[in-house]
């Protein structure tokens, strides 16, 4: 063969084998080791830096190019090793924001701490606002003293003859009267009067900075904007207005069609649905019986506010479980009063109790219990026999 | 001129005239139709609404008005609401990897193929134009060569952007189909004019590159620059386009709150942040597109064979760096127009920006300015060999690397240490009283005027290398420079030292007065030296050619950072929209819409930096497999003076 | 050796280095010059890469970590290398010996070589091996001093907003929130019987201080008390900008009233020590103390003005 014979050639083909052999060994390297924080990492560079370079020194017709390549390896890890070197942080997308139900069952104290909340998380209020008194608000102003500042405000001249972008929310509602008003207006048209020296730069304080916050992407509702107002008010020791004054201001300056439903702001953030679980599984058992919608038809020896239910079987299940099992309309598999339990649970209809409706008990609590809701159920009820005292519920 | 004059040659060019016109005509064509027709469009949907409402009468909905996003203006709805995605294989068709790396890879290296096809022809352009009109023959072939040197580069690449594009495209309607269908909805008419112009800008390249030798000698050299002009009108308006898909998913227009396009396309084109984009990344190209073809001369410096060569492509080199080096200068005001109107538009972007989540970056952007500045010295100090004369500068070398290293220790003094435990111990806290103090604005901002500064020094020590400067107030010159520097250097000093002692908020206004004793380093420091040089007595030529090899990899060393911080500052701007596929108008509901962390994007950069540069290294050398033996001209190392002092 | 003057520290240190350095290029050009000794320049640049090593390993006190030594070490290196590769001349001077080595035609540098291709590879291994053996030193914690602290903290059943409370003893004399009432009495006598209302919270701050924290803390608000060597890491040095000066005085509220169990999650690992004083002290106590921290220390506190 002249290919034997031929040294040189074999003597280039050993070493062009060798540096594809490095390479792909390196290449494997970084495969294996390109999650997590692995130190070996470096490795694969030597590599890569060495088989170029052999190559560049025994096949000289590719020679600039494979030390160009090798040189440019170098620094580009070296870039990126400075990079993993420094801290690491994941940013991770908001979760969606619970909406608020019923904001009038709160007292003052609980809606200002809701609008506190809102104030510095989904209303993004403290990114340009700042609440101390002493400080100095460079993008908007202090929200220090607003509520008491507001009915000066609404006073003005510069006020009521506003020479801004737009002067009105919109037509017909007409300007603000008192602070409630003028706090309502201010989040719901920030342009109808924009606070001196708080403009857009280069408008001479006709246009604010500031975004309508019941529109998107803040999409504050109503309530979650009165909810704001009263913190404003709650935190500097004064007492809130009542909700439903704030509700009307609201109403006064956001037409009809623009306001907010409850269910918006969950329904854009919307990855991944609505969380369908009823229940967490840490909460005390009387809570969890509860949520679980277990206690508006049944009732559960022990636990109080259970007491008073008769869609379903009284819940002795130690006692009844057992007979059940062996009725011939059972229909399930259970071998023991778990099982039982569990099965009735996830599947409702295997075995109805004589004097009960068939399909009355809904069949998905599978779907919305997670496994330790259902441990906590099923070992408090199973434990529950006639004629004897209950256990304790709150050891459980 | 006169030849204009000489029958047998007008109807030659009168000819060439009218089969350019026609050319370019044809190829407009098709563009010049479509406008009018995407004016109609709006009308045709109304008009349409209208023809509904007439047949089926009442059941047909009031036309929905929409008020735009940024502009404000109402118009009527003319397309779905942005599209709620969830986490599933409709809206995110994947393979069993991170789409979203996918896309990152097929964008990066579009743009950055893209990038250099549109910044070379803006220089070939210049260079072409200098070699018209210099006076000096041997210099005019030199530069037209060179011109068709740097063309020749951007065809191969040219092509392959195209191949990249298709890719891009592709790899957005499989893995992001309902995001991408989306855009179409909005873009289509502008797609359309894209794709139009792509041909017209192929055509008028295919044309320009191969005519050139046809077209080398008088009028037909005009119409031949002409179609340089038209290449980069067309390539220009093609990024413009492409830029304003870009900007509109990070400061939306042209639809309202909830994603409805409005039927005015221009509005959604030219939204907030797409000027000042186009701005920076025009400039950022000339800065990437020199920083490659200063490779490709360093490439083929490299593997030469012969001094001639050599000669020409240090030449080469140098001026490709020399472009690099000018439009990286204005670079950061552009940035920082840029900056401002993100500011503008969403201070809670600019935020996140600068103080929040990507923070961190910008520490990495330090790294690599301070890389770009030594680099670019020491290629100064490289070229300072090649002249006679240069001893009585080199001397100075030693002292201006101390200098640049020890600003740059300041520089890199991280503001958190890394430590063990025991060395937090023997510390006695987290901050270092001593170096600690390195750690802040203040002495940075000391440190970095200081190095551009000092960058400024030795590109006024090379321009004067060869030179004595005879002009009768030489020595009040050379006091007056040394006077501007020394004064420089103070002022920058106590500034940052004086920095410590006052509150933040004042401390910002004291990067004026640095950065304009900078400047004035800059404009009248070289306006001095160049005013001293006239009528110098040369101690030599510049010997081109007669440059070490270290250079030539510091010239790598500054392609691959340029490369890189294109890459990163691209991932910044881009990763800024958080969790967002369009700003608050339409959210990133796959499971890649959280923010890597930064040691994560580096590492893509830099498969990105190297995945680009391996190709292309091997399409250089393509290129001289393909090269005929050409036998060179026998020119003597010719005297060109250095185009530093010449343009 | 002289130590760190206080107040100029930074500046010193750069001054030094260039001391060094000139006395460097001065000594080598003595020899060269006029003394007819030339330095080769392969010994001139280990020399410099050692004086670095040397200078910031044992000059500065207290000791550099070493990620910040390493970084350092790269850039001198770099430095090196520009100046001894910036003019030809100088470069092959440099790589003579170098090429002299690998090359080996006299006995002297065949020795050499050979020691050094024993040798080389052996430090390579042994350097691999330091690095990935299991050692039993405590890991590098990128240890949060001062982590994000939450919205408000209740303390004795009041909620603060850390964003926007205030110190309630921070007053001027007309019993009004100041920023600047700390700067205009720093000088003060806290023992002054007719001093305002601030100097005599100072003072009674002072006492609880030195009641219950300079134990750890240290009797000059250094960290360096008599409990501190116990702890690792040791207590806070509130004489160090990095601490007290870079928080808002509601941030040290918060960690005095939670102390060390009340670290949130990116405070990992909790290496704290410190009780959550509101199981001692009132609120007015704690607003005292930390009145009295910033007034002993001088620094104001943080606010959120521009960075």
């Amino acid at each position: 063969m002249d290919l034997l014979k031929n040294k040189p050639l074999l003597f280039k083909l050993w070493i062009g084998l060798l540096g594809a052999i490095l390479v792909l060994l390196a290449l494997n390297n970084y495969r294996v080791n390109f999650s997590g924080n692995s130190r070996l990492l470096p490795v694969s560079l030597g590599l890569f830096t060495a088989a170029t370079f052999m190559l560049g020194i025994y096949f000289q017709k590719v020679r600039v190019v494979m030390h160009g390549a090798a040189f440019m390896i170098v620094v580009a890890a070296a870039f990126a090793g400075f990079a993993n070197w420094l801290p690491q942080t994941i940013g991770e997308p908001p979760a969606l924001e619970e909406s608020v139900e019923d904001i009038t069952s709160l007292s003052p104290q609980e809606l200002a701490d809701l609008g506190e909340k809102l104030t510095f998380g989904k209303g993004k209020c403290s990114l340009c606002h700042v609440f101390g008194s002493s400080e100095h608000g460079e993008r908007a102003p202090n929200m220090f003293g607003l509520a008491a500042r507001a009915n000066e405000i609404v006073q003005l001249d510069s006020y009521k003859n506003r020479d801004t972008i737009q002067t009105v929310a919109y037509d017909g509602s007409g300007i603000a009267e008192n602070a409630v008003e003028y706090m309502a207006e201010s989040h719901a048209c920030p342009n109808c009067y924009v606070s001196p020296g708080y403009g857009k730069r280069g408008t001479n304080d006709r246009e604010s900075p500031m975004p309508a916050i019941h529109k998107p992407p803040l999409s504050l509702t109503i309530d979650e904007m009165v909810a704001i107002d009263t913190w404003m008010y709650v935190r500097e020791g004064l007492d809130a207005p009542p909700i439903d004054d704030m509700r009307l201001a609201y109403e006064k300056f956001i037409p009809e069609d623009e306001r907010p439903q409850a269910s918006a702001g969950g329904e854009e953030a919307g990855s991944g649905g609505e969380n369908p679980l009823l229940t967490t599984g840490n909460e005390p058992l009387p809570d969890l019986f509860e949520k679980a919608q277990c206690t508006i038809c049944h009732i559960i020896p022990g636990i109080p506010g259970a007491d008073d239910a008769d869609f379903g079987p009284e819940l002795y299940v130690k006692t009844s479980a057992p007979k059940r099992m062996k009725d011939k309309g059972y229909t399930g598999a259970a071998s023991s009063v778990q099982e039982y339990i569990l099965e009735s649970i996830m599947d409702p209809n295997l075995y109805v109790v004589p004097d009960f409706d068939e399909d009355l008990m809904p069949d998905d609590f599978g779907t919305t219990l997670n496994a330790k809701t259902l441990f906590r159920i099923i070992n408090y009820i199973s434990q529950l026999e006639e004629g004897k005292t209950p256990p304790d519920y709150e050891k459980m | 001129m006169k030849r204009l004059f000489e029958g047998g040659m007008r109807n030659k060019q009168l000819l060439s005239w009218v089969a350019v016109v026609v050319i370019v005509g044809a190829l407009l064509l098709p563009l010049v139709i479509s406008i009018p027709l995407l004016a109609q469009e709006f009308e045709e949907a109304a008009l349409e609404q209208a023809a509904a409402e007439e047949i089926v009468g009442e059941e047909v909905p009031v036309q929905q008005i929409g008020r735009d996003v940024h502009y404000g203006d109402e118009g009527i709805v003319q397309g779905p609401p942005a599209p709620v995605t969830s986490d599933n294989e409709n809206d995110y068709p994947r393979y069993n990897f991170e789409s979203r790396v996918i896309i990152w890879v097929a964008t990066q290296q579009h743009l950055y193929y893209g990038s250099f096809v549109l910044a070379v022809p803006i220089f070939v352009m210049i260079i072409e134009f200098i070699g018209m009109v210099t006076k000096d023959r041997s210099m005019a072939k030199k530069y037209d060569t060179l011109a068709y040197d740097f063309i020749k580069i951007s065809i191969v690449a040219y092509s392959i952007t195209a191949i990249l594009g298709g890719v891009l495209v592709f790899t957005f309607m499989i893995l992001y189909p309902t995001f991408w269908t989306y855009m179409t909805k909005i873009f289509h008419p502008a797609m359309h004019v894209y794709v139009l112009l792509f041909l017209a800008e192929s055509g008028t390249l295919y044309i320009y590159y191969y005519g050139w030798e046809a077209m080398k000698e008088g009028l037909l050299k005009w119409v031949h620059l002409t179609m340089a002009v038209f290449l980069n009108v067309f390539g220009t308006v093609l990024m413009m386009l492409a830029n304003s898909w870009a900007t509109f998913m990070m400061s939306p227009a042209g639809v309202d709150a909830e994603g409805q396009y409005l039927g005015n396309v221009w509005l959604a084109v030219h939204n907030h942040l797409w000027n000042p984009v186009n701005i920076h990344r025009l400039l950022g190209n000339m800065v990437f597109g020199g920083g490659i073809v200063a490779a490709y001369a360093a490439y083929r410096f490299l593997s030469a064979k012969n001094d001639e060569e050599r000669a020409h492509y240090d030449w080469m080199g140098y001026v490709a760096m020399f472009i690099a080096v000018a439009f990286l200068i204005p670079l950061p005001f552009a940035g920082y127009y840029l900056m401002r109107e993100v500011y503008a538009y969403r201070q809670q972007m600019g935020i996140t920006l600068m103080g929040g989540l990507l923070a961190w970056l910008f520490i990495i952007q330090a790294v690599l300015i301070g890389a770009l500045f030594l680099t670019t010295n020491y290629y100064l100090w490289q070229g300072m060999e090649r002249m006679r004369g240069a001893e009585r500068y080199q001397k100075y070398i030693k002292y201006m690397t101390f200098v640049l290293i020890v600003c740059f220790l300041v520089w890199l003094t991280p503001h958190t240490m890394v430590m063990t435990p025991t060395e937090l111990k023997e510390m006695g806290g987290q901050q270092h009283p001593v170096v600690g103090n390195y750690g802040v604005m203040s002495a940075k901002n000391g440190a970095v005027n200081i190095i551009i500064t000092t960058t400024i020094l030795s590109f006024l020590l090379y321009q004067r290398c060869n030179k004595i400067p005879t002009v009768s107030w030489a020595r009040y010159g050379n006091i007056a420079l040394w006077m501007l520097f020394g004064g420089a250097f103070v002022n920058i000093i106590w500034l940052a030292i004086y920095g410590y002692y006052i509150p933040a908020n004042v401390r910002v206004g004291l990067s004026v007065p640095q950065v304009v004793s900078t400047l004035s380093c800059l404009f009248i420091g070289t306006a001095i030296n160049l005013l001293m040089m006239r009528g110098a007595k040369p101690t030599g030529p510049v010997e081109w050619g007669k440059i070490s090899v270290r250079s030539q990899y510091a010239i790598f060393m500054l392609a691959t950072s340029f490369t890189w911080m294109m890459g990163l500052m691209g991932y910044i701007r881009s990763s800024v929209r958080l969790h967002w596929h369009v700003n608050e108008v339409m959210r990133d509901n796959s499971p890649w819409a959280f923010t890597h962390t930064i040691g994560f994007a580096a590492n893509m950069i830099s498969f990105n930096v190297l995945f680009f540069w391996v190709t292309l290294l091997f399409v250089f050398w393509l290129g001289t497999l393909g090269t005929k033996k050409v036998v060179v001209e026998k020119v003597r190392v010719v005297t060109v003076p250095a185009p530093a002092t010449s343009h | 050796m002289p130590g760190f003057i206080d107040g100029m520290m930074p500046i010193q240190l750069l001054a030094e280095l260039l001391l060094i350095i000139a006395i460097f290029i001065l000594g080598a050009m003595i020899l060269d010059k006029k003394m007819g000794i030339h330095i080769p320049m392969l010994l001139q640049a280990v020399f410099v890469f050692i004086a670095g090593w040397w200078y910031y390993k044992y000059r500065i006190d207290p000791p550099l970590p070493f990620s910040v030594r390493a970084i350092y070490q790269v850039m001198i290196s770099v430095g090196i290398f520009m100046w001894v590769s910036s003019a030809e001349k100088g470069w092959i001077e440099f790589k003579r010996p170098i090429i002299a080595v690998l090359d080996a035609k006299t006995p002297l540098t065949w020795w050499v070589r050979a020691v050094l291709l024993v040798v080389l590879p052996l430090s390579a291994s042994g350097m691999t091996y330091i690095n990935l053996a299991p050692s039993l030193s405590e890991p590098i914690e990128l240890r949060t001093v001062h982590p994000a602290p939450p919205a408000a903290v209740k303390v004795h059943g009041k909620k603060f907003p850390l964003q926007t409370s205030e110190s309630p003893f921070r007053i001027d004399e007309n019993g009004e929130y100041s920023d600047h009432v700390q700067d205009a009495h720093v000088m003060d006598n806290p023992f002054d019987p007719d001093g305002i209302d601030y100097m005599q919270n100072v003072k009674e701050g002072g006492e609880i201080f030195f009641q219950n924290c300079h134990f750890c803390h240290g009797d000059n608000l250094n960290g360096r008390g008599l409990y501190a060597f116990a702890f690792n890491p040791i207590p806070a040095n509130f004489t160090d900008p990095g601490t007290l000066a870079q928080l808002q005085e509601t941030f040290v509220f918060w960690r005095v009233a939670k102390g060390g169990p009340g670290l949130p999650r990116e405070g990992f690992p909790w290496a704290s020590a410190m009780p959550p004083w509101e199981q001692h002290l009132t609120t007015e106590e704690i607003w005292k103390v930390i009145l009295f921290e910033y007034w002993h220390t001088k620094y104001p506190p943080r606010t959120w003005g521009e960075e």
